[in-house]
């Protein structure tokens, strides 16, 4: 079986978003500059390929390749994600114009999946897809290769030949089984946090040389682009400052209880 | 270039979809989306067997048209393949490549998810799940969040049909309703097979959508041991409890219960952060109208500037006196 992790990487929450801003027509820029990572949704994609190379009987015959999509700090990106061993890791160039229209972003994957040297089985991409996408990406990028969609899976395994995938639905889990090909989003979970590298298989990445796929200008134009683009703090809300409550410990819990028993729902 | 308004709002209900609580929401939302514009409202309630009184609920909310569609084929819990399936059969015939539709779906992974594949399929443009649509002479603004919700983003579209999946609003009927007609269809397209089985995960749990009472935790917490002592809170409320994304990420609660940008929307009427310290992100799951109560250590966190009452405490020095105070339903002493 052949597994492709499609990654795109975020800026780091952790910074904030000075800079980005509406550069061009159709373009927000600046975020390139800011420290980026996988994110994740990035990262439980990335686990659940390796759980599924953990668990196959013979973890040779299972090749999982990673591409990366955009070219900000690539290079850096793709040598962490190549520590775990993969057939391949490599990022292409999504231009700044397709990231809001998943469906320019979308044909720009397909083709990034003709250029591997491996057939794709099975293609896990988080359930967002980096910094602009909501969730549109990956249906839109099963609807281009005309495959199946699993939309929100927290753990795929392969039974009998098959895709079992595991999703939360209210408060069950619900098992699917279907065939390859498919194209499953990925949602966090404990079971797919992602694990860290062995120190020998990092040292080893850090040998390796990495290269951009070599892709053929975009297939499509994005039909969707941005017009205005604001940075948000917080968002407005009703209501006047906030009261806090001093005192001691003692005195904090007793006016929080006082408090919440105003609000308590009668059964 | 843009595509000019709308000729059309069509508003796509799947009525069996656990996830949305009140599935003529998003009727409200494209009559708000629509506002004086003088252009007509369609809503196509889909479901296995949906009921009659929706149909009669979508025109007296002031739909312009209802259709309600039927398939007994239909999987319930719903798989959108399936839905795709049969919003084709009644779509495809008028919609397909038509540059004047907006259709609306509702926010959550099924309407999304539709709302993606449905441009996909009727060569339309996905605007994804936006916050606000605003329909301007030069065509619809889409007004969404990005970056984990640290910024807003307003997207334009060179063409439709127009996919966008939005969060339904409370609607008032009309006194008298619309002249609309409803009309009902029972489809029979073929629907892909759905090879799904399902297990309990544990204790049921209350839903977050629409819970009144959330009790929430965050990072802060530092670890599954203090979620115990929030559900004893939750359960002493008669609330439910939520966590933020870093908290799923850690297995602390399930993804079921991640309330934020990329989890649950939740509208309670009090909403107990604990050890949150109120990214954006996060707070973009909690509604607007809601009353914020905060416990964290850090004063200058960002929850104290959206919350409500704050207090300002390393969360053990607080929470496991609070859950026992709430449990026992009296006072405890105060200093």
């Amino acid at each position: 079986m052949n597994i492709v992790v499609l990654l795109a990487g975020i800026a780091d929450t952790k910074w904030p978003l000075r800079g980005v801003e509406l550069a061009a027509a159709g373009v927000v820029a600046g975020d390139e500059k800011l420290p980026r990572k996988l994110s994740p949704f990035d990262e439980a994609a990335l686990e659940t390929a390796l759980q599924l190379r953990d668990a196959a009987a013979d973890p040779s015959q299972l090749k999982i390749s990673a591409v990366l999509a955009g070219t900000a700090q690539a290079e850096a990106i793709v040598r962490h994600i190549a520590s775990f061993r993969l057939h391949r890791a490599t990022w292409i160039d999504a231009p700044a114009t397709h990231r809001w229209d998943a469906q320019a972003l979308a044909g720009r994957l397909v083709q990034a999946l003709a250029a591997l040297d491996t057939k794709p089985d099975l293609v896990l991409a988080g359930r967002e897809f980096g910094d602009c996408d909501d969730g549109a990406l990956p249906p839109q990028l099963a609807e281009a290769l005309g495959w199946r969609f699993v939309a929100l899976a927290q753990q795929v395994l392969l039974e009998d030949g098959k895709l079992k995938l595991r999703r939360t639905r209210g408060s069950a889990d619900e098992w699917l089984r279907l065939p390859a090909p498919l194209v499953a989003s990925v949602t966090n979970d404990k079971s797919n946090r992602l694990r860290h590298p062995l120190m020998k298989n990092v040292m080893a990445a850090k040998r390796e040389s990495f290269a951009a796929l070599a892709l053929p200008a975009p297939a499509a134009a994005p039909r969707v682009s941005p017009r205005a683009f604001r940075l948000q703090e917080a968002p407005r809300r009703q209501g006047a400052a906030c009261r806090m409550i001093d005192g001691t410990s003692e005195r904090k819990v007793a006016e929080l209880a006082a408090y919440l028993r105003q609000w308590k729902v009668e059964a | 270039m843009s595509a000019g308004l709308p000729s059309r709002i069509c508003a796509l209900v799947p009525a069996d979809d656990a996830d949305v609580m009140d599935p003529l929401g998003l009727v409200a939302t494209a009559l708000a989306v629509r506002g004086e514009a003088r252009i007509p409202v369609q809503a196509l309630v889909l479901g296995r067997a949906p009921a009659a009184s929706l149909g009669r609920d979508a025109l007296a909310l002031g739909a312009d048209e209802v259709l309600v569609l039927s398939h007994a084929g239909l999987a319930v819990p719903v798989q959108a393949e399936q839905l795709l399936a049969a919003f084709l059969e009644v779509l495809s015939p008028t919609a397909q490549g038509d540059g004047n539709l907006l259709a609306l779906l509702p926010a959550g992974a099924i309407g999304e998810e539709l709302a993606a594949r449905l441009a996909a399929r009727l060569r339309g443009a996905a605007l994804g799940r936006c916050t606000q649509l605003a329909l301007s002479p030069e065509g619809v603004v889409a007004h969404r969040a990005a970056f984990a919700g640290r910024a807003q983003v307003d997207l334009v579209s060179e063409g439709g049909p127009l996919f966008a999946a939005m969060r339904g609003r409370k609607g008032a009927a009309r006194e008298p309703a619309g002249n609309g007609a409803v009309r009902a269809l029972a489809l029979s397209c073929e629907l892909p097979g759905a090879d799904a089985s399902y297990v309990e995960a544990g204790a049921k749990m209350a839903r977050l959508e629409g819970a009144k009472l959330v009790v929430s935790g965050g990072r802060g917490i530092g670890g599954p041991e203090g979620f115990e002592l929030l559900e004893r809170i939750a359960a002493a409320l008669g609330g439910v409890v939520g966590g933020s994304l870093p908290t799923v990420d850690a297995g602390w609660v399930p993804v079921a219960r991640q309330v934020g940008q990329s989890g649950k929307f939740v509208t309670p009427e009090v909403y107990v952060a604990i050890g949150i310290s109120g990214t954006p992100q996060h707070l973009a799951g909690i509604g607007p109208d809601t009353r914020i109560v905060a416990v964290n250590s850090d004063a200058e966190a960002n929850i104290f500037k959206v919350a409500d009452v704050g207090v300002v405490a390393d969360w053990k020095d607080v929470v496991p006196a609070l859950a026992e105070a709430l449990a026992a339903g009296g006072a405890t002493g105060s200093a």
